[in-house]
């Protein structure tokens, strides 16, 4: 297994950090939550970031932090289908094919929220958990899996995530 | 810049430099004093009004002008411009254009492979019923949609060749085997369509035993299948009407039994298993399309 450091890898696959902070900013004005500074890509750490007032909605709370995960998922797979049957079906060989699959699977692999994002949920389910809110007590083994992904960085795991979505699940409906 | 009296000190001070605390306001200075420790307000409930007329991310005082408000902020004119180009950058509205360009033309561009593999698909489906003539229909208009692909060749050339077969055309379906033979040429399957595509045409021109043989170097090929073994019971059909062999009726009864007993229901098994039993008990040599003709809903011993 071959150790890059994440800037690197977050250089190579821009745009999917792009989609990642414009997500969290539509679920913002989708909720009319204020936003206070965006970044959508630099030359640090973090490489993007949205900052936005707080909410007492849980819900708010819940799809701004995990909007991500929604909006990258969808238009790695929009993009990456187009390129699946052609390249798999038909092993047809043309740089276009590539470039969505390079495209889609870099918006894919920023699906999944950060430990910063995993934090806000958190942070807000113990408080709605605690009045009952379902979605506040679901969130709990939601921000743990988010927390286990993103160790697993190291390991590669958001390229599976960003291959399974373009590529496993078109295998799935066209075998 | 609005104006309020600390519910404390009793002192005027800026609406943006007080809290409510419990539905009281405090200015500032007495917040601190009151509460030195920022966890002693957790069990309040603290709120803050901001002063409408102060822009809260330039703060610049604007009098008694009411602003705008960005939800809970207000915000002047010009902020709210240098806001809006922050938050949604020309280049980002741009990278988004592209991104939706590029789906939408994968979409379009690409949408031939998804209608030839949809139609791959069917042909194959149909095909597996025994539907020969839709398959081979649909293999080659999947291959004209998208040339130059082995496999859509393949299957073009494959299907349109059984069909011929079935419809006893065999010289033509055996130019087809004999074009995928040259590409194909350790196919077993291929190998034995070409065979039994000659077995077609040994029939056309009579030759039964010619007939026979190819039909069972098919069955070498590829081994048994229901088709094989009744072309080979049909041959031997053939050499019992035209030499009155009783050995080769048994044997015609014999294959034509080993072919019923692979339980394939399709329409062209069972058509052909009836076209067999035709030519046996009528002791008549006539082609496939002549019985079609004669027999469109198939025939019966009880016609006779």
């Amino acid at each position: 297994m071959i150790l890059i450091p994440g800037h690197i890898i977050a250089k190579f696959t821009f745009p999917g950090v792009v989609v990642h902070e414009f997500a969290h900013m539509l679920f913002c004005k989708v909720r009319k939550v204020a936003i206070i500074d965006v970044c959508y890509f630099r030359d640090g750490d973090p490489v993007g970031y949205v900052q936005h007032e707080g909410s007492t909605s849980f819900f708010t709370t819940f799809l701004i932090s995990m909007g991500p995960f929604f909006v990258n998922s969808l238009l790695c797979l929009l993009i990456c289908m187009p390129a699946y049957i052609p390249l798999k079906f038909f092993e047809i060989e043309n740089i276009y094919f590539y470039f969505l699959l390079w495209l889609g699977i870099s918006i894919g692999m920023h699906a999944i929220p950060s430990n910063q994002d995993a934090t806000n949920v958190y942070n807000e389910a113990k408080i709605h958990a605690r009045k009952g809110n379902l979605l506040a007590i679901i969130s709990f083994p939601i921000v743990g899996l988010i927390y286990i992904f993103n160790l697993l960085r190291v390991l590669w795991a958001d390229v599976f995530y960003g291959v399974g979505v373009g590529l496993g699940i078109p295998s799935l409906i066209f075998g | 810049m609005k104006l309020t009296g600390c519910s404390d000190c009793k002192k005027v001070v800026p609406l943006n430099d007080t809290l409510i605390i419990d539905n009281v306001y405090y200015c500032f200075q007495c917040v601190e004093s009151k509460y030195p420790n920022e966890g002693e307000l957790f069990s309040h409930d603290v709120r803050k009004h901001y002063d409408d007329t102060v822009c809260n991310t330039c703060k610049n005082d604007f009098g008694d002008e009411v602003l705008k408000m960005n939800s809970h902020y207000p915000i002047c004119d010009s902020c709210i411009v240098l806001l809006r180009e922050k938050i949604f950058p020309k280049w980002v509205k741009a990278f988004f254009a592209v991104l939706v360009l590029i789906i939408l033309f994968s979409f379009f561009w690409n949408l031939k492979y998804y209608q030839a593999y949809k139609e791959y698909s069917q042909a194959n489906e149909f095909y597996s019923h025994g539907d020969f003539t839709n398959a081979s229909k649909l293999a080659l208009s999947a291959n004209s949609k998208v040339p130059n692909v082995k496999r859509l060749e393949f299957s073009s050339s494959y299907f349109h060749g059984v069909d011929l077969l079935y419809k006893g055309v065999s010289t033509e379906a055996y130019n087809e085997f004999y074009k995928l033979q040259n590409e194909y040429p350790d196919d077993n399957v291929v190998n034995s369509l070409l065979y039994y595509a000659k077995a077609g045409m040994a029939f056309d021109s009579g030759n039964y035993q010619g007939f026979l043989d190819a039909s069972k170097k098919s069955l070498e090929m590829d081994g048994a299948s229901p088709a094989i073994l009744t072309a080979i019971a049909s041959a031997y059909a053939c050499i019992y009407v035209s030499k009155d062999d009783e050995e080769a009726k048994s044997n015609c009864i014999a294959y034509l039994d080993s072919a019923k007993a692979m339980n394939d229901t399709s329409a062209a098994a069972l058509a052909y298993f009836n076209k067999v039993e035709y030519r046996l008990f009528s002791k008549k040599i006539i082609s496939s399309e002549e019985f079609d003709k004669k027999f469109p809903n198939g025939w019966q011993k009880t016609e006779n």
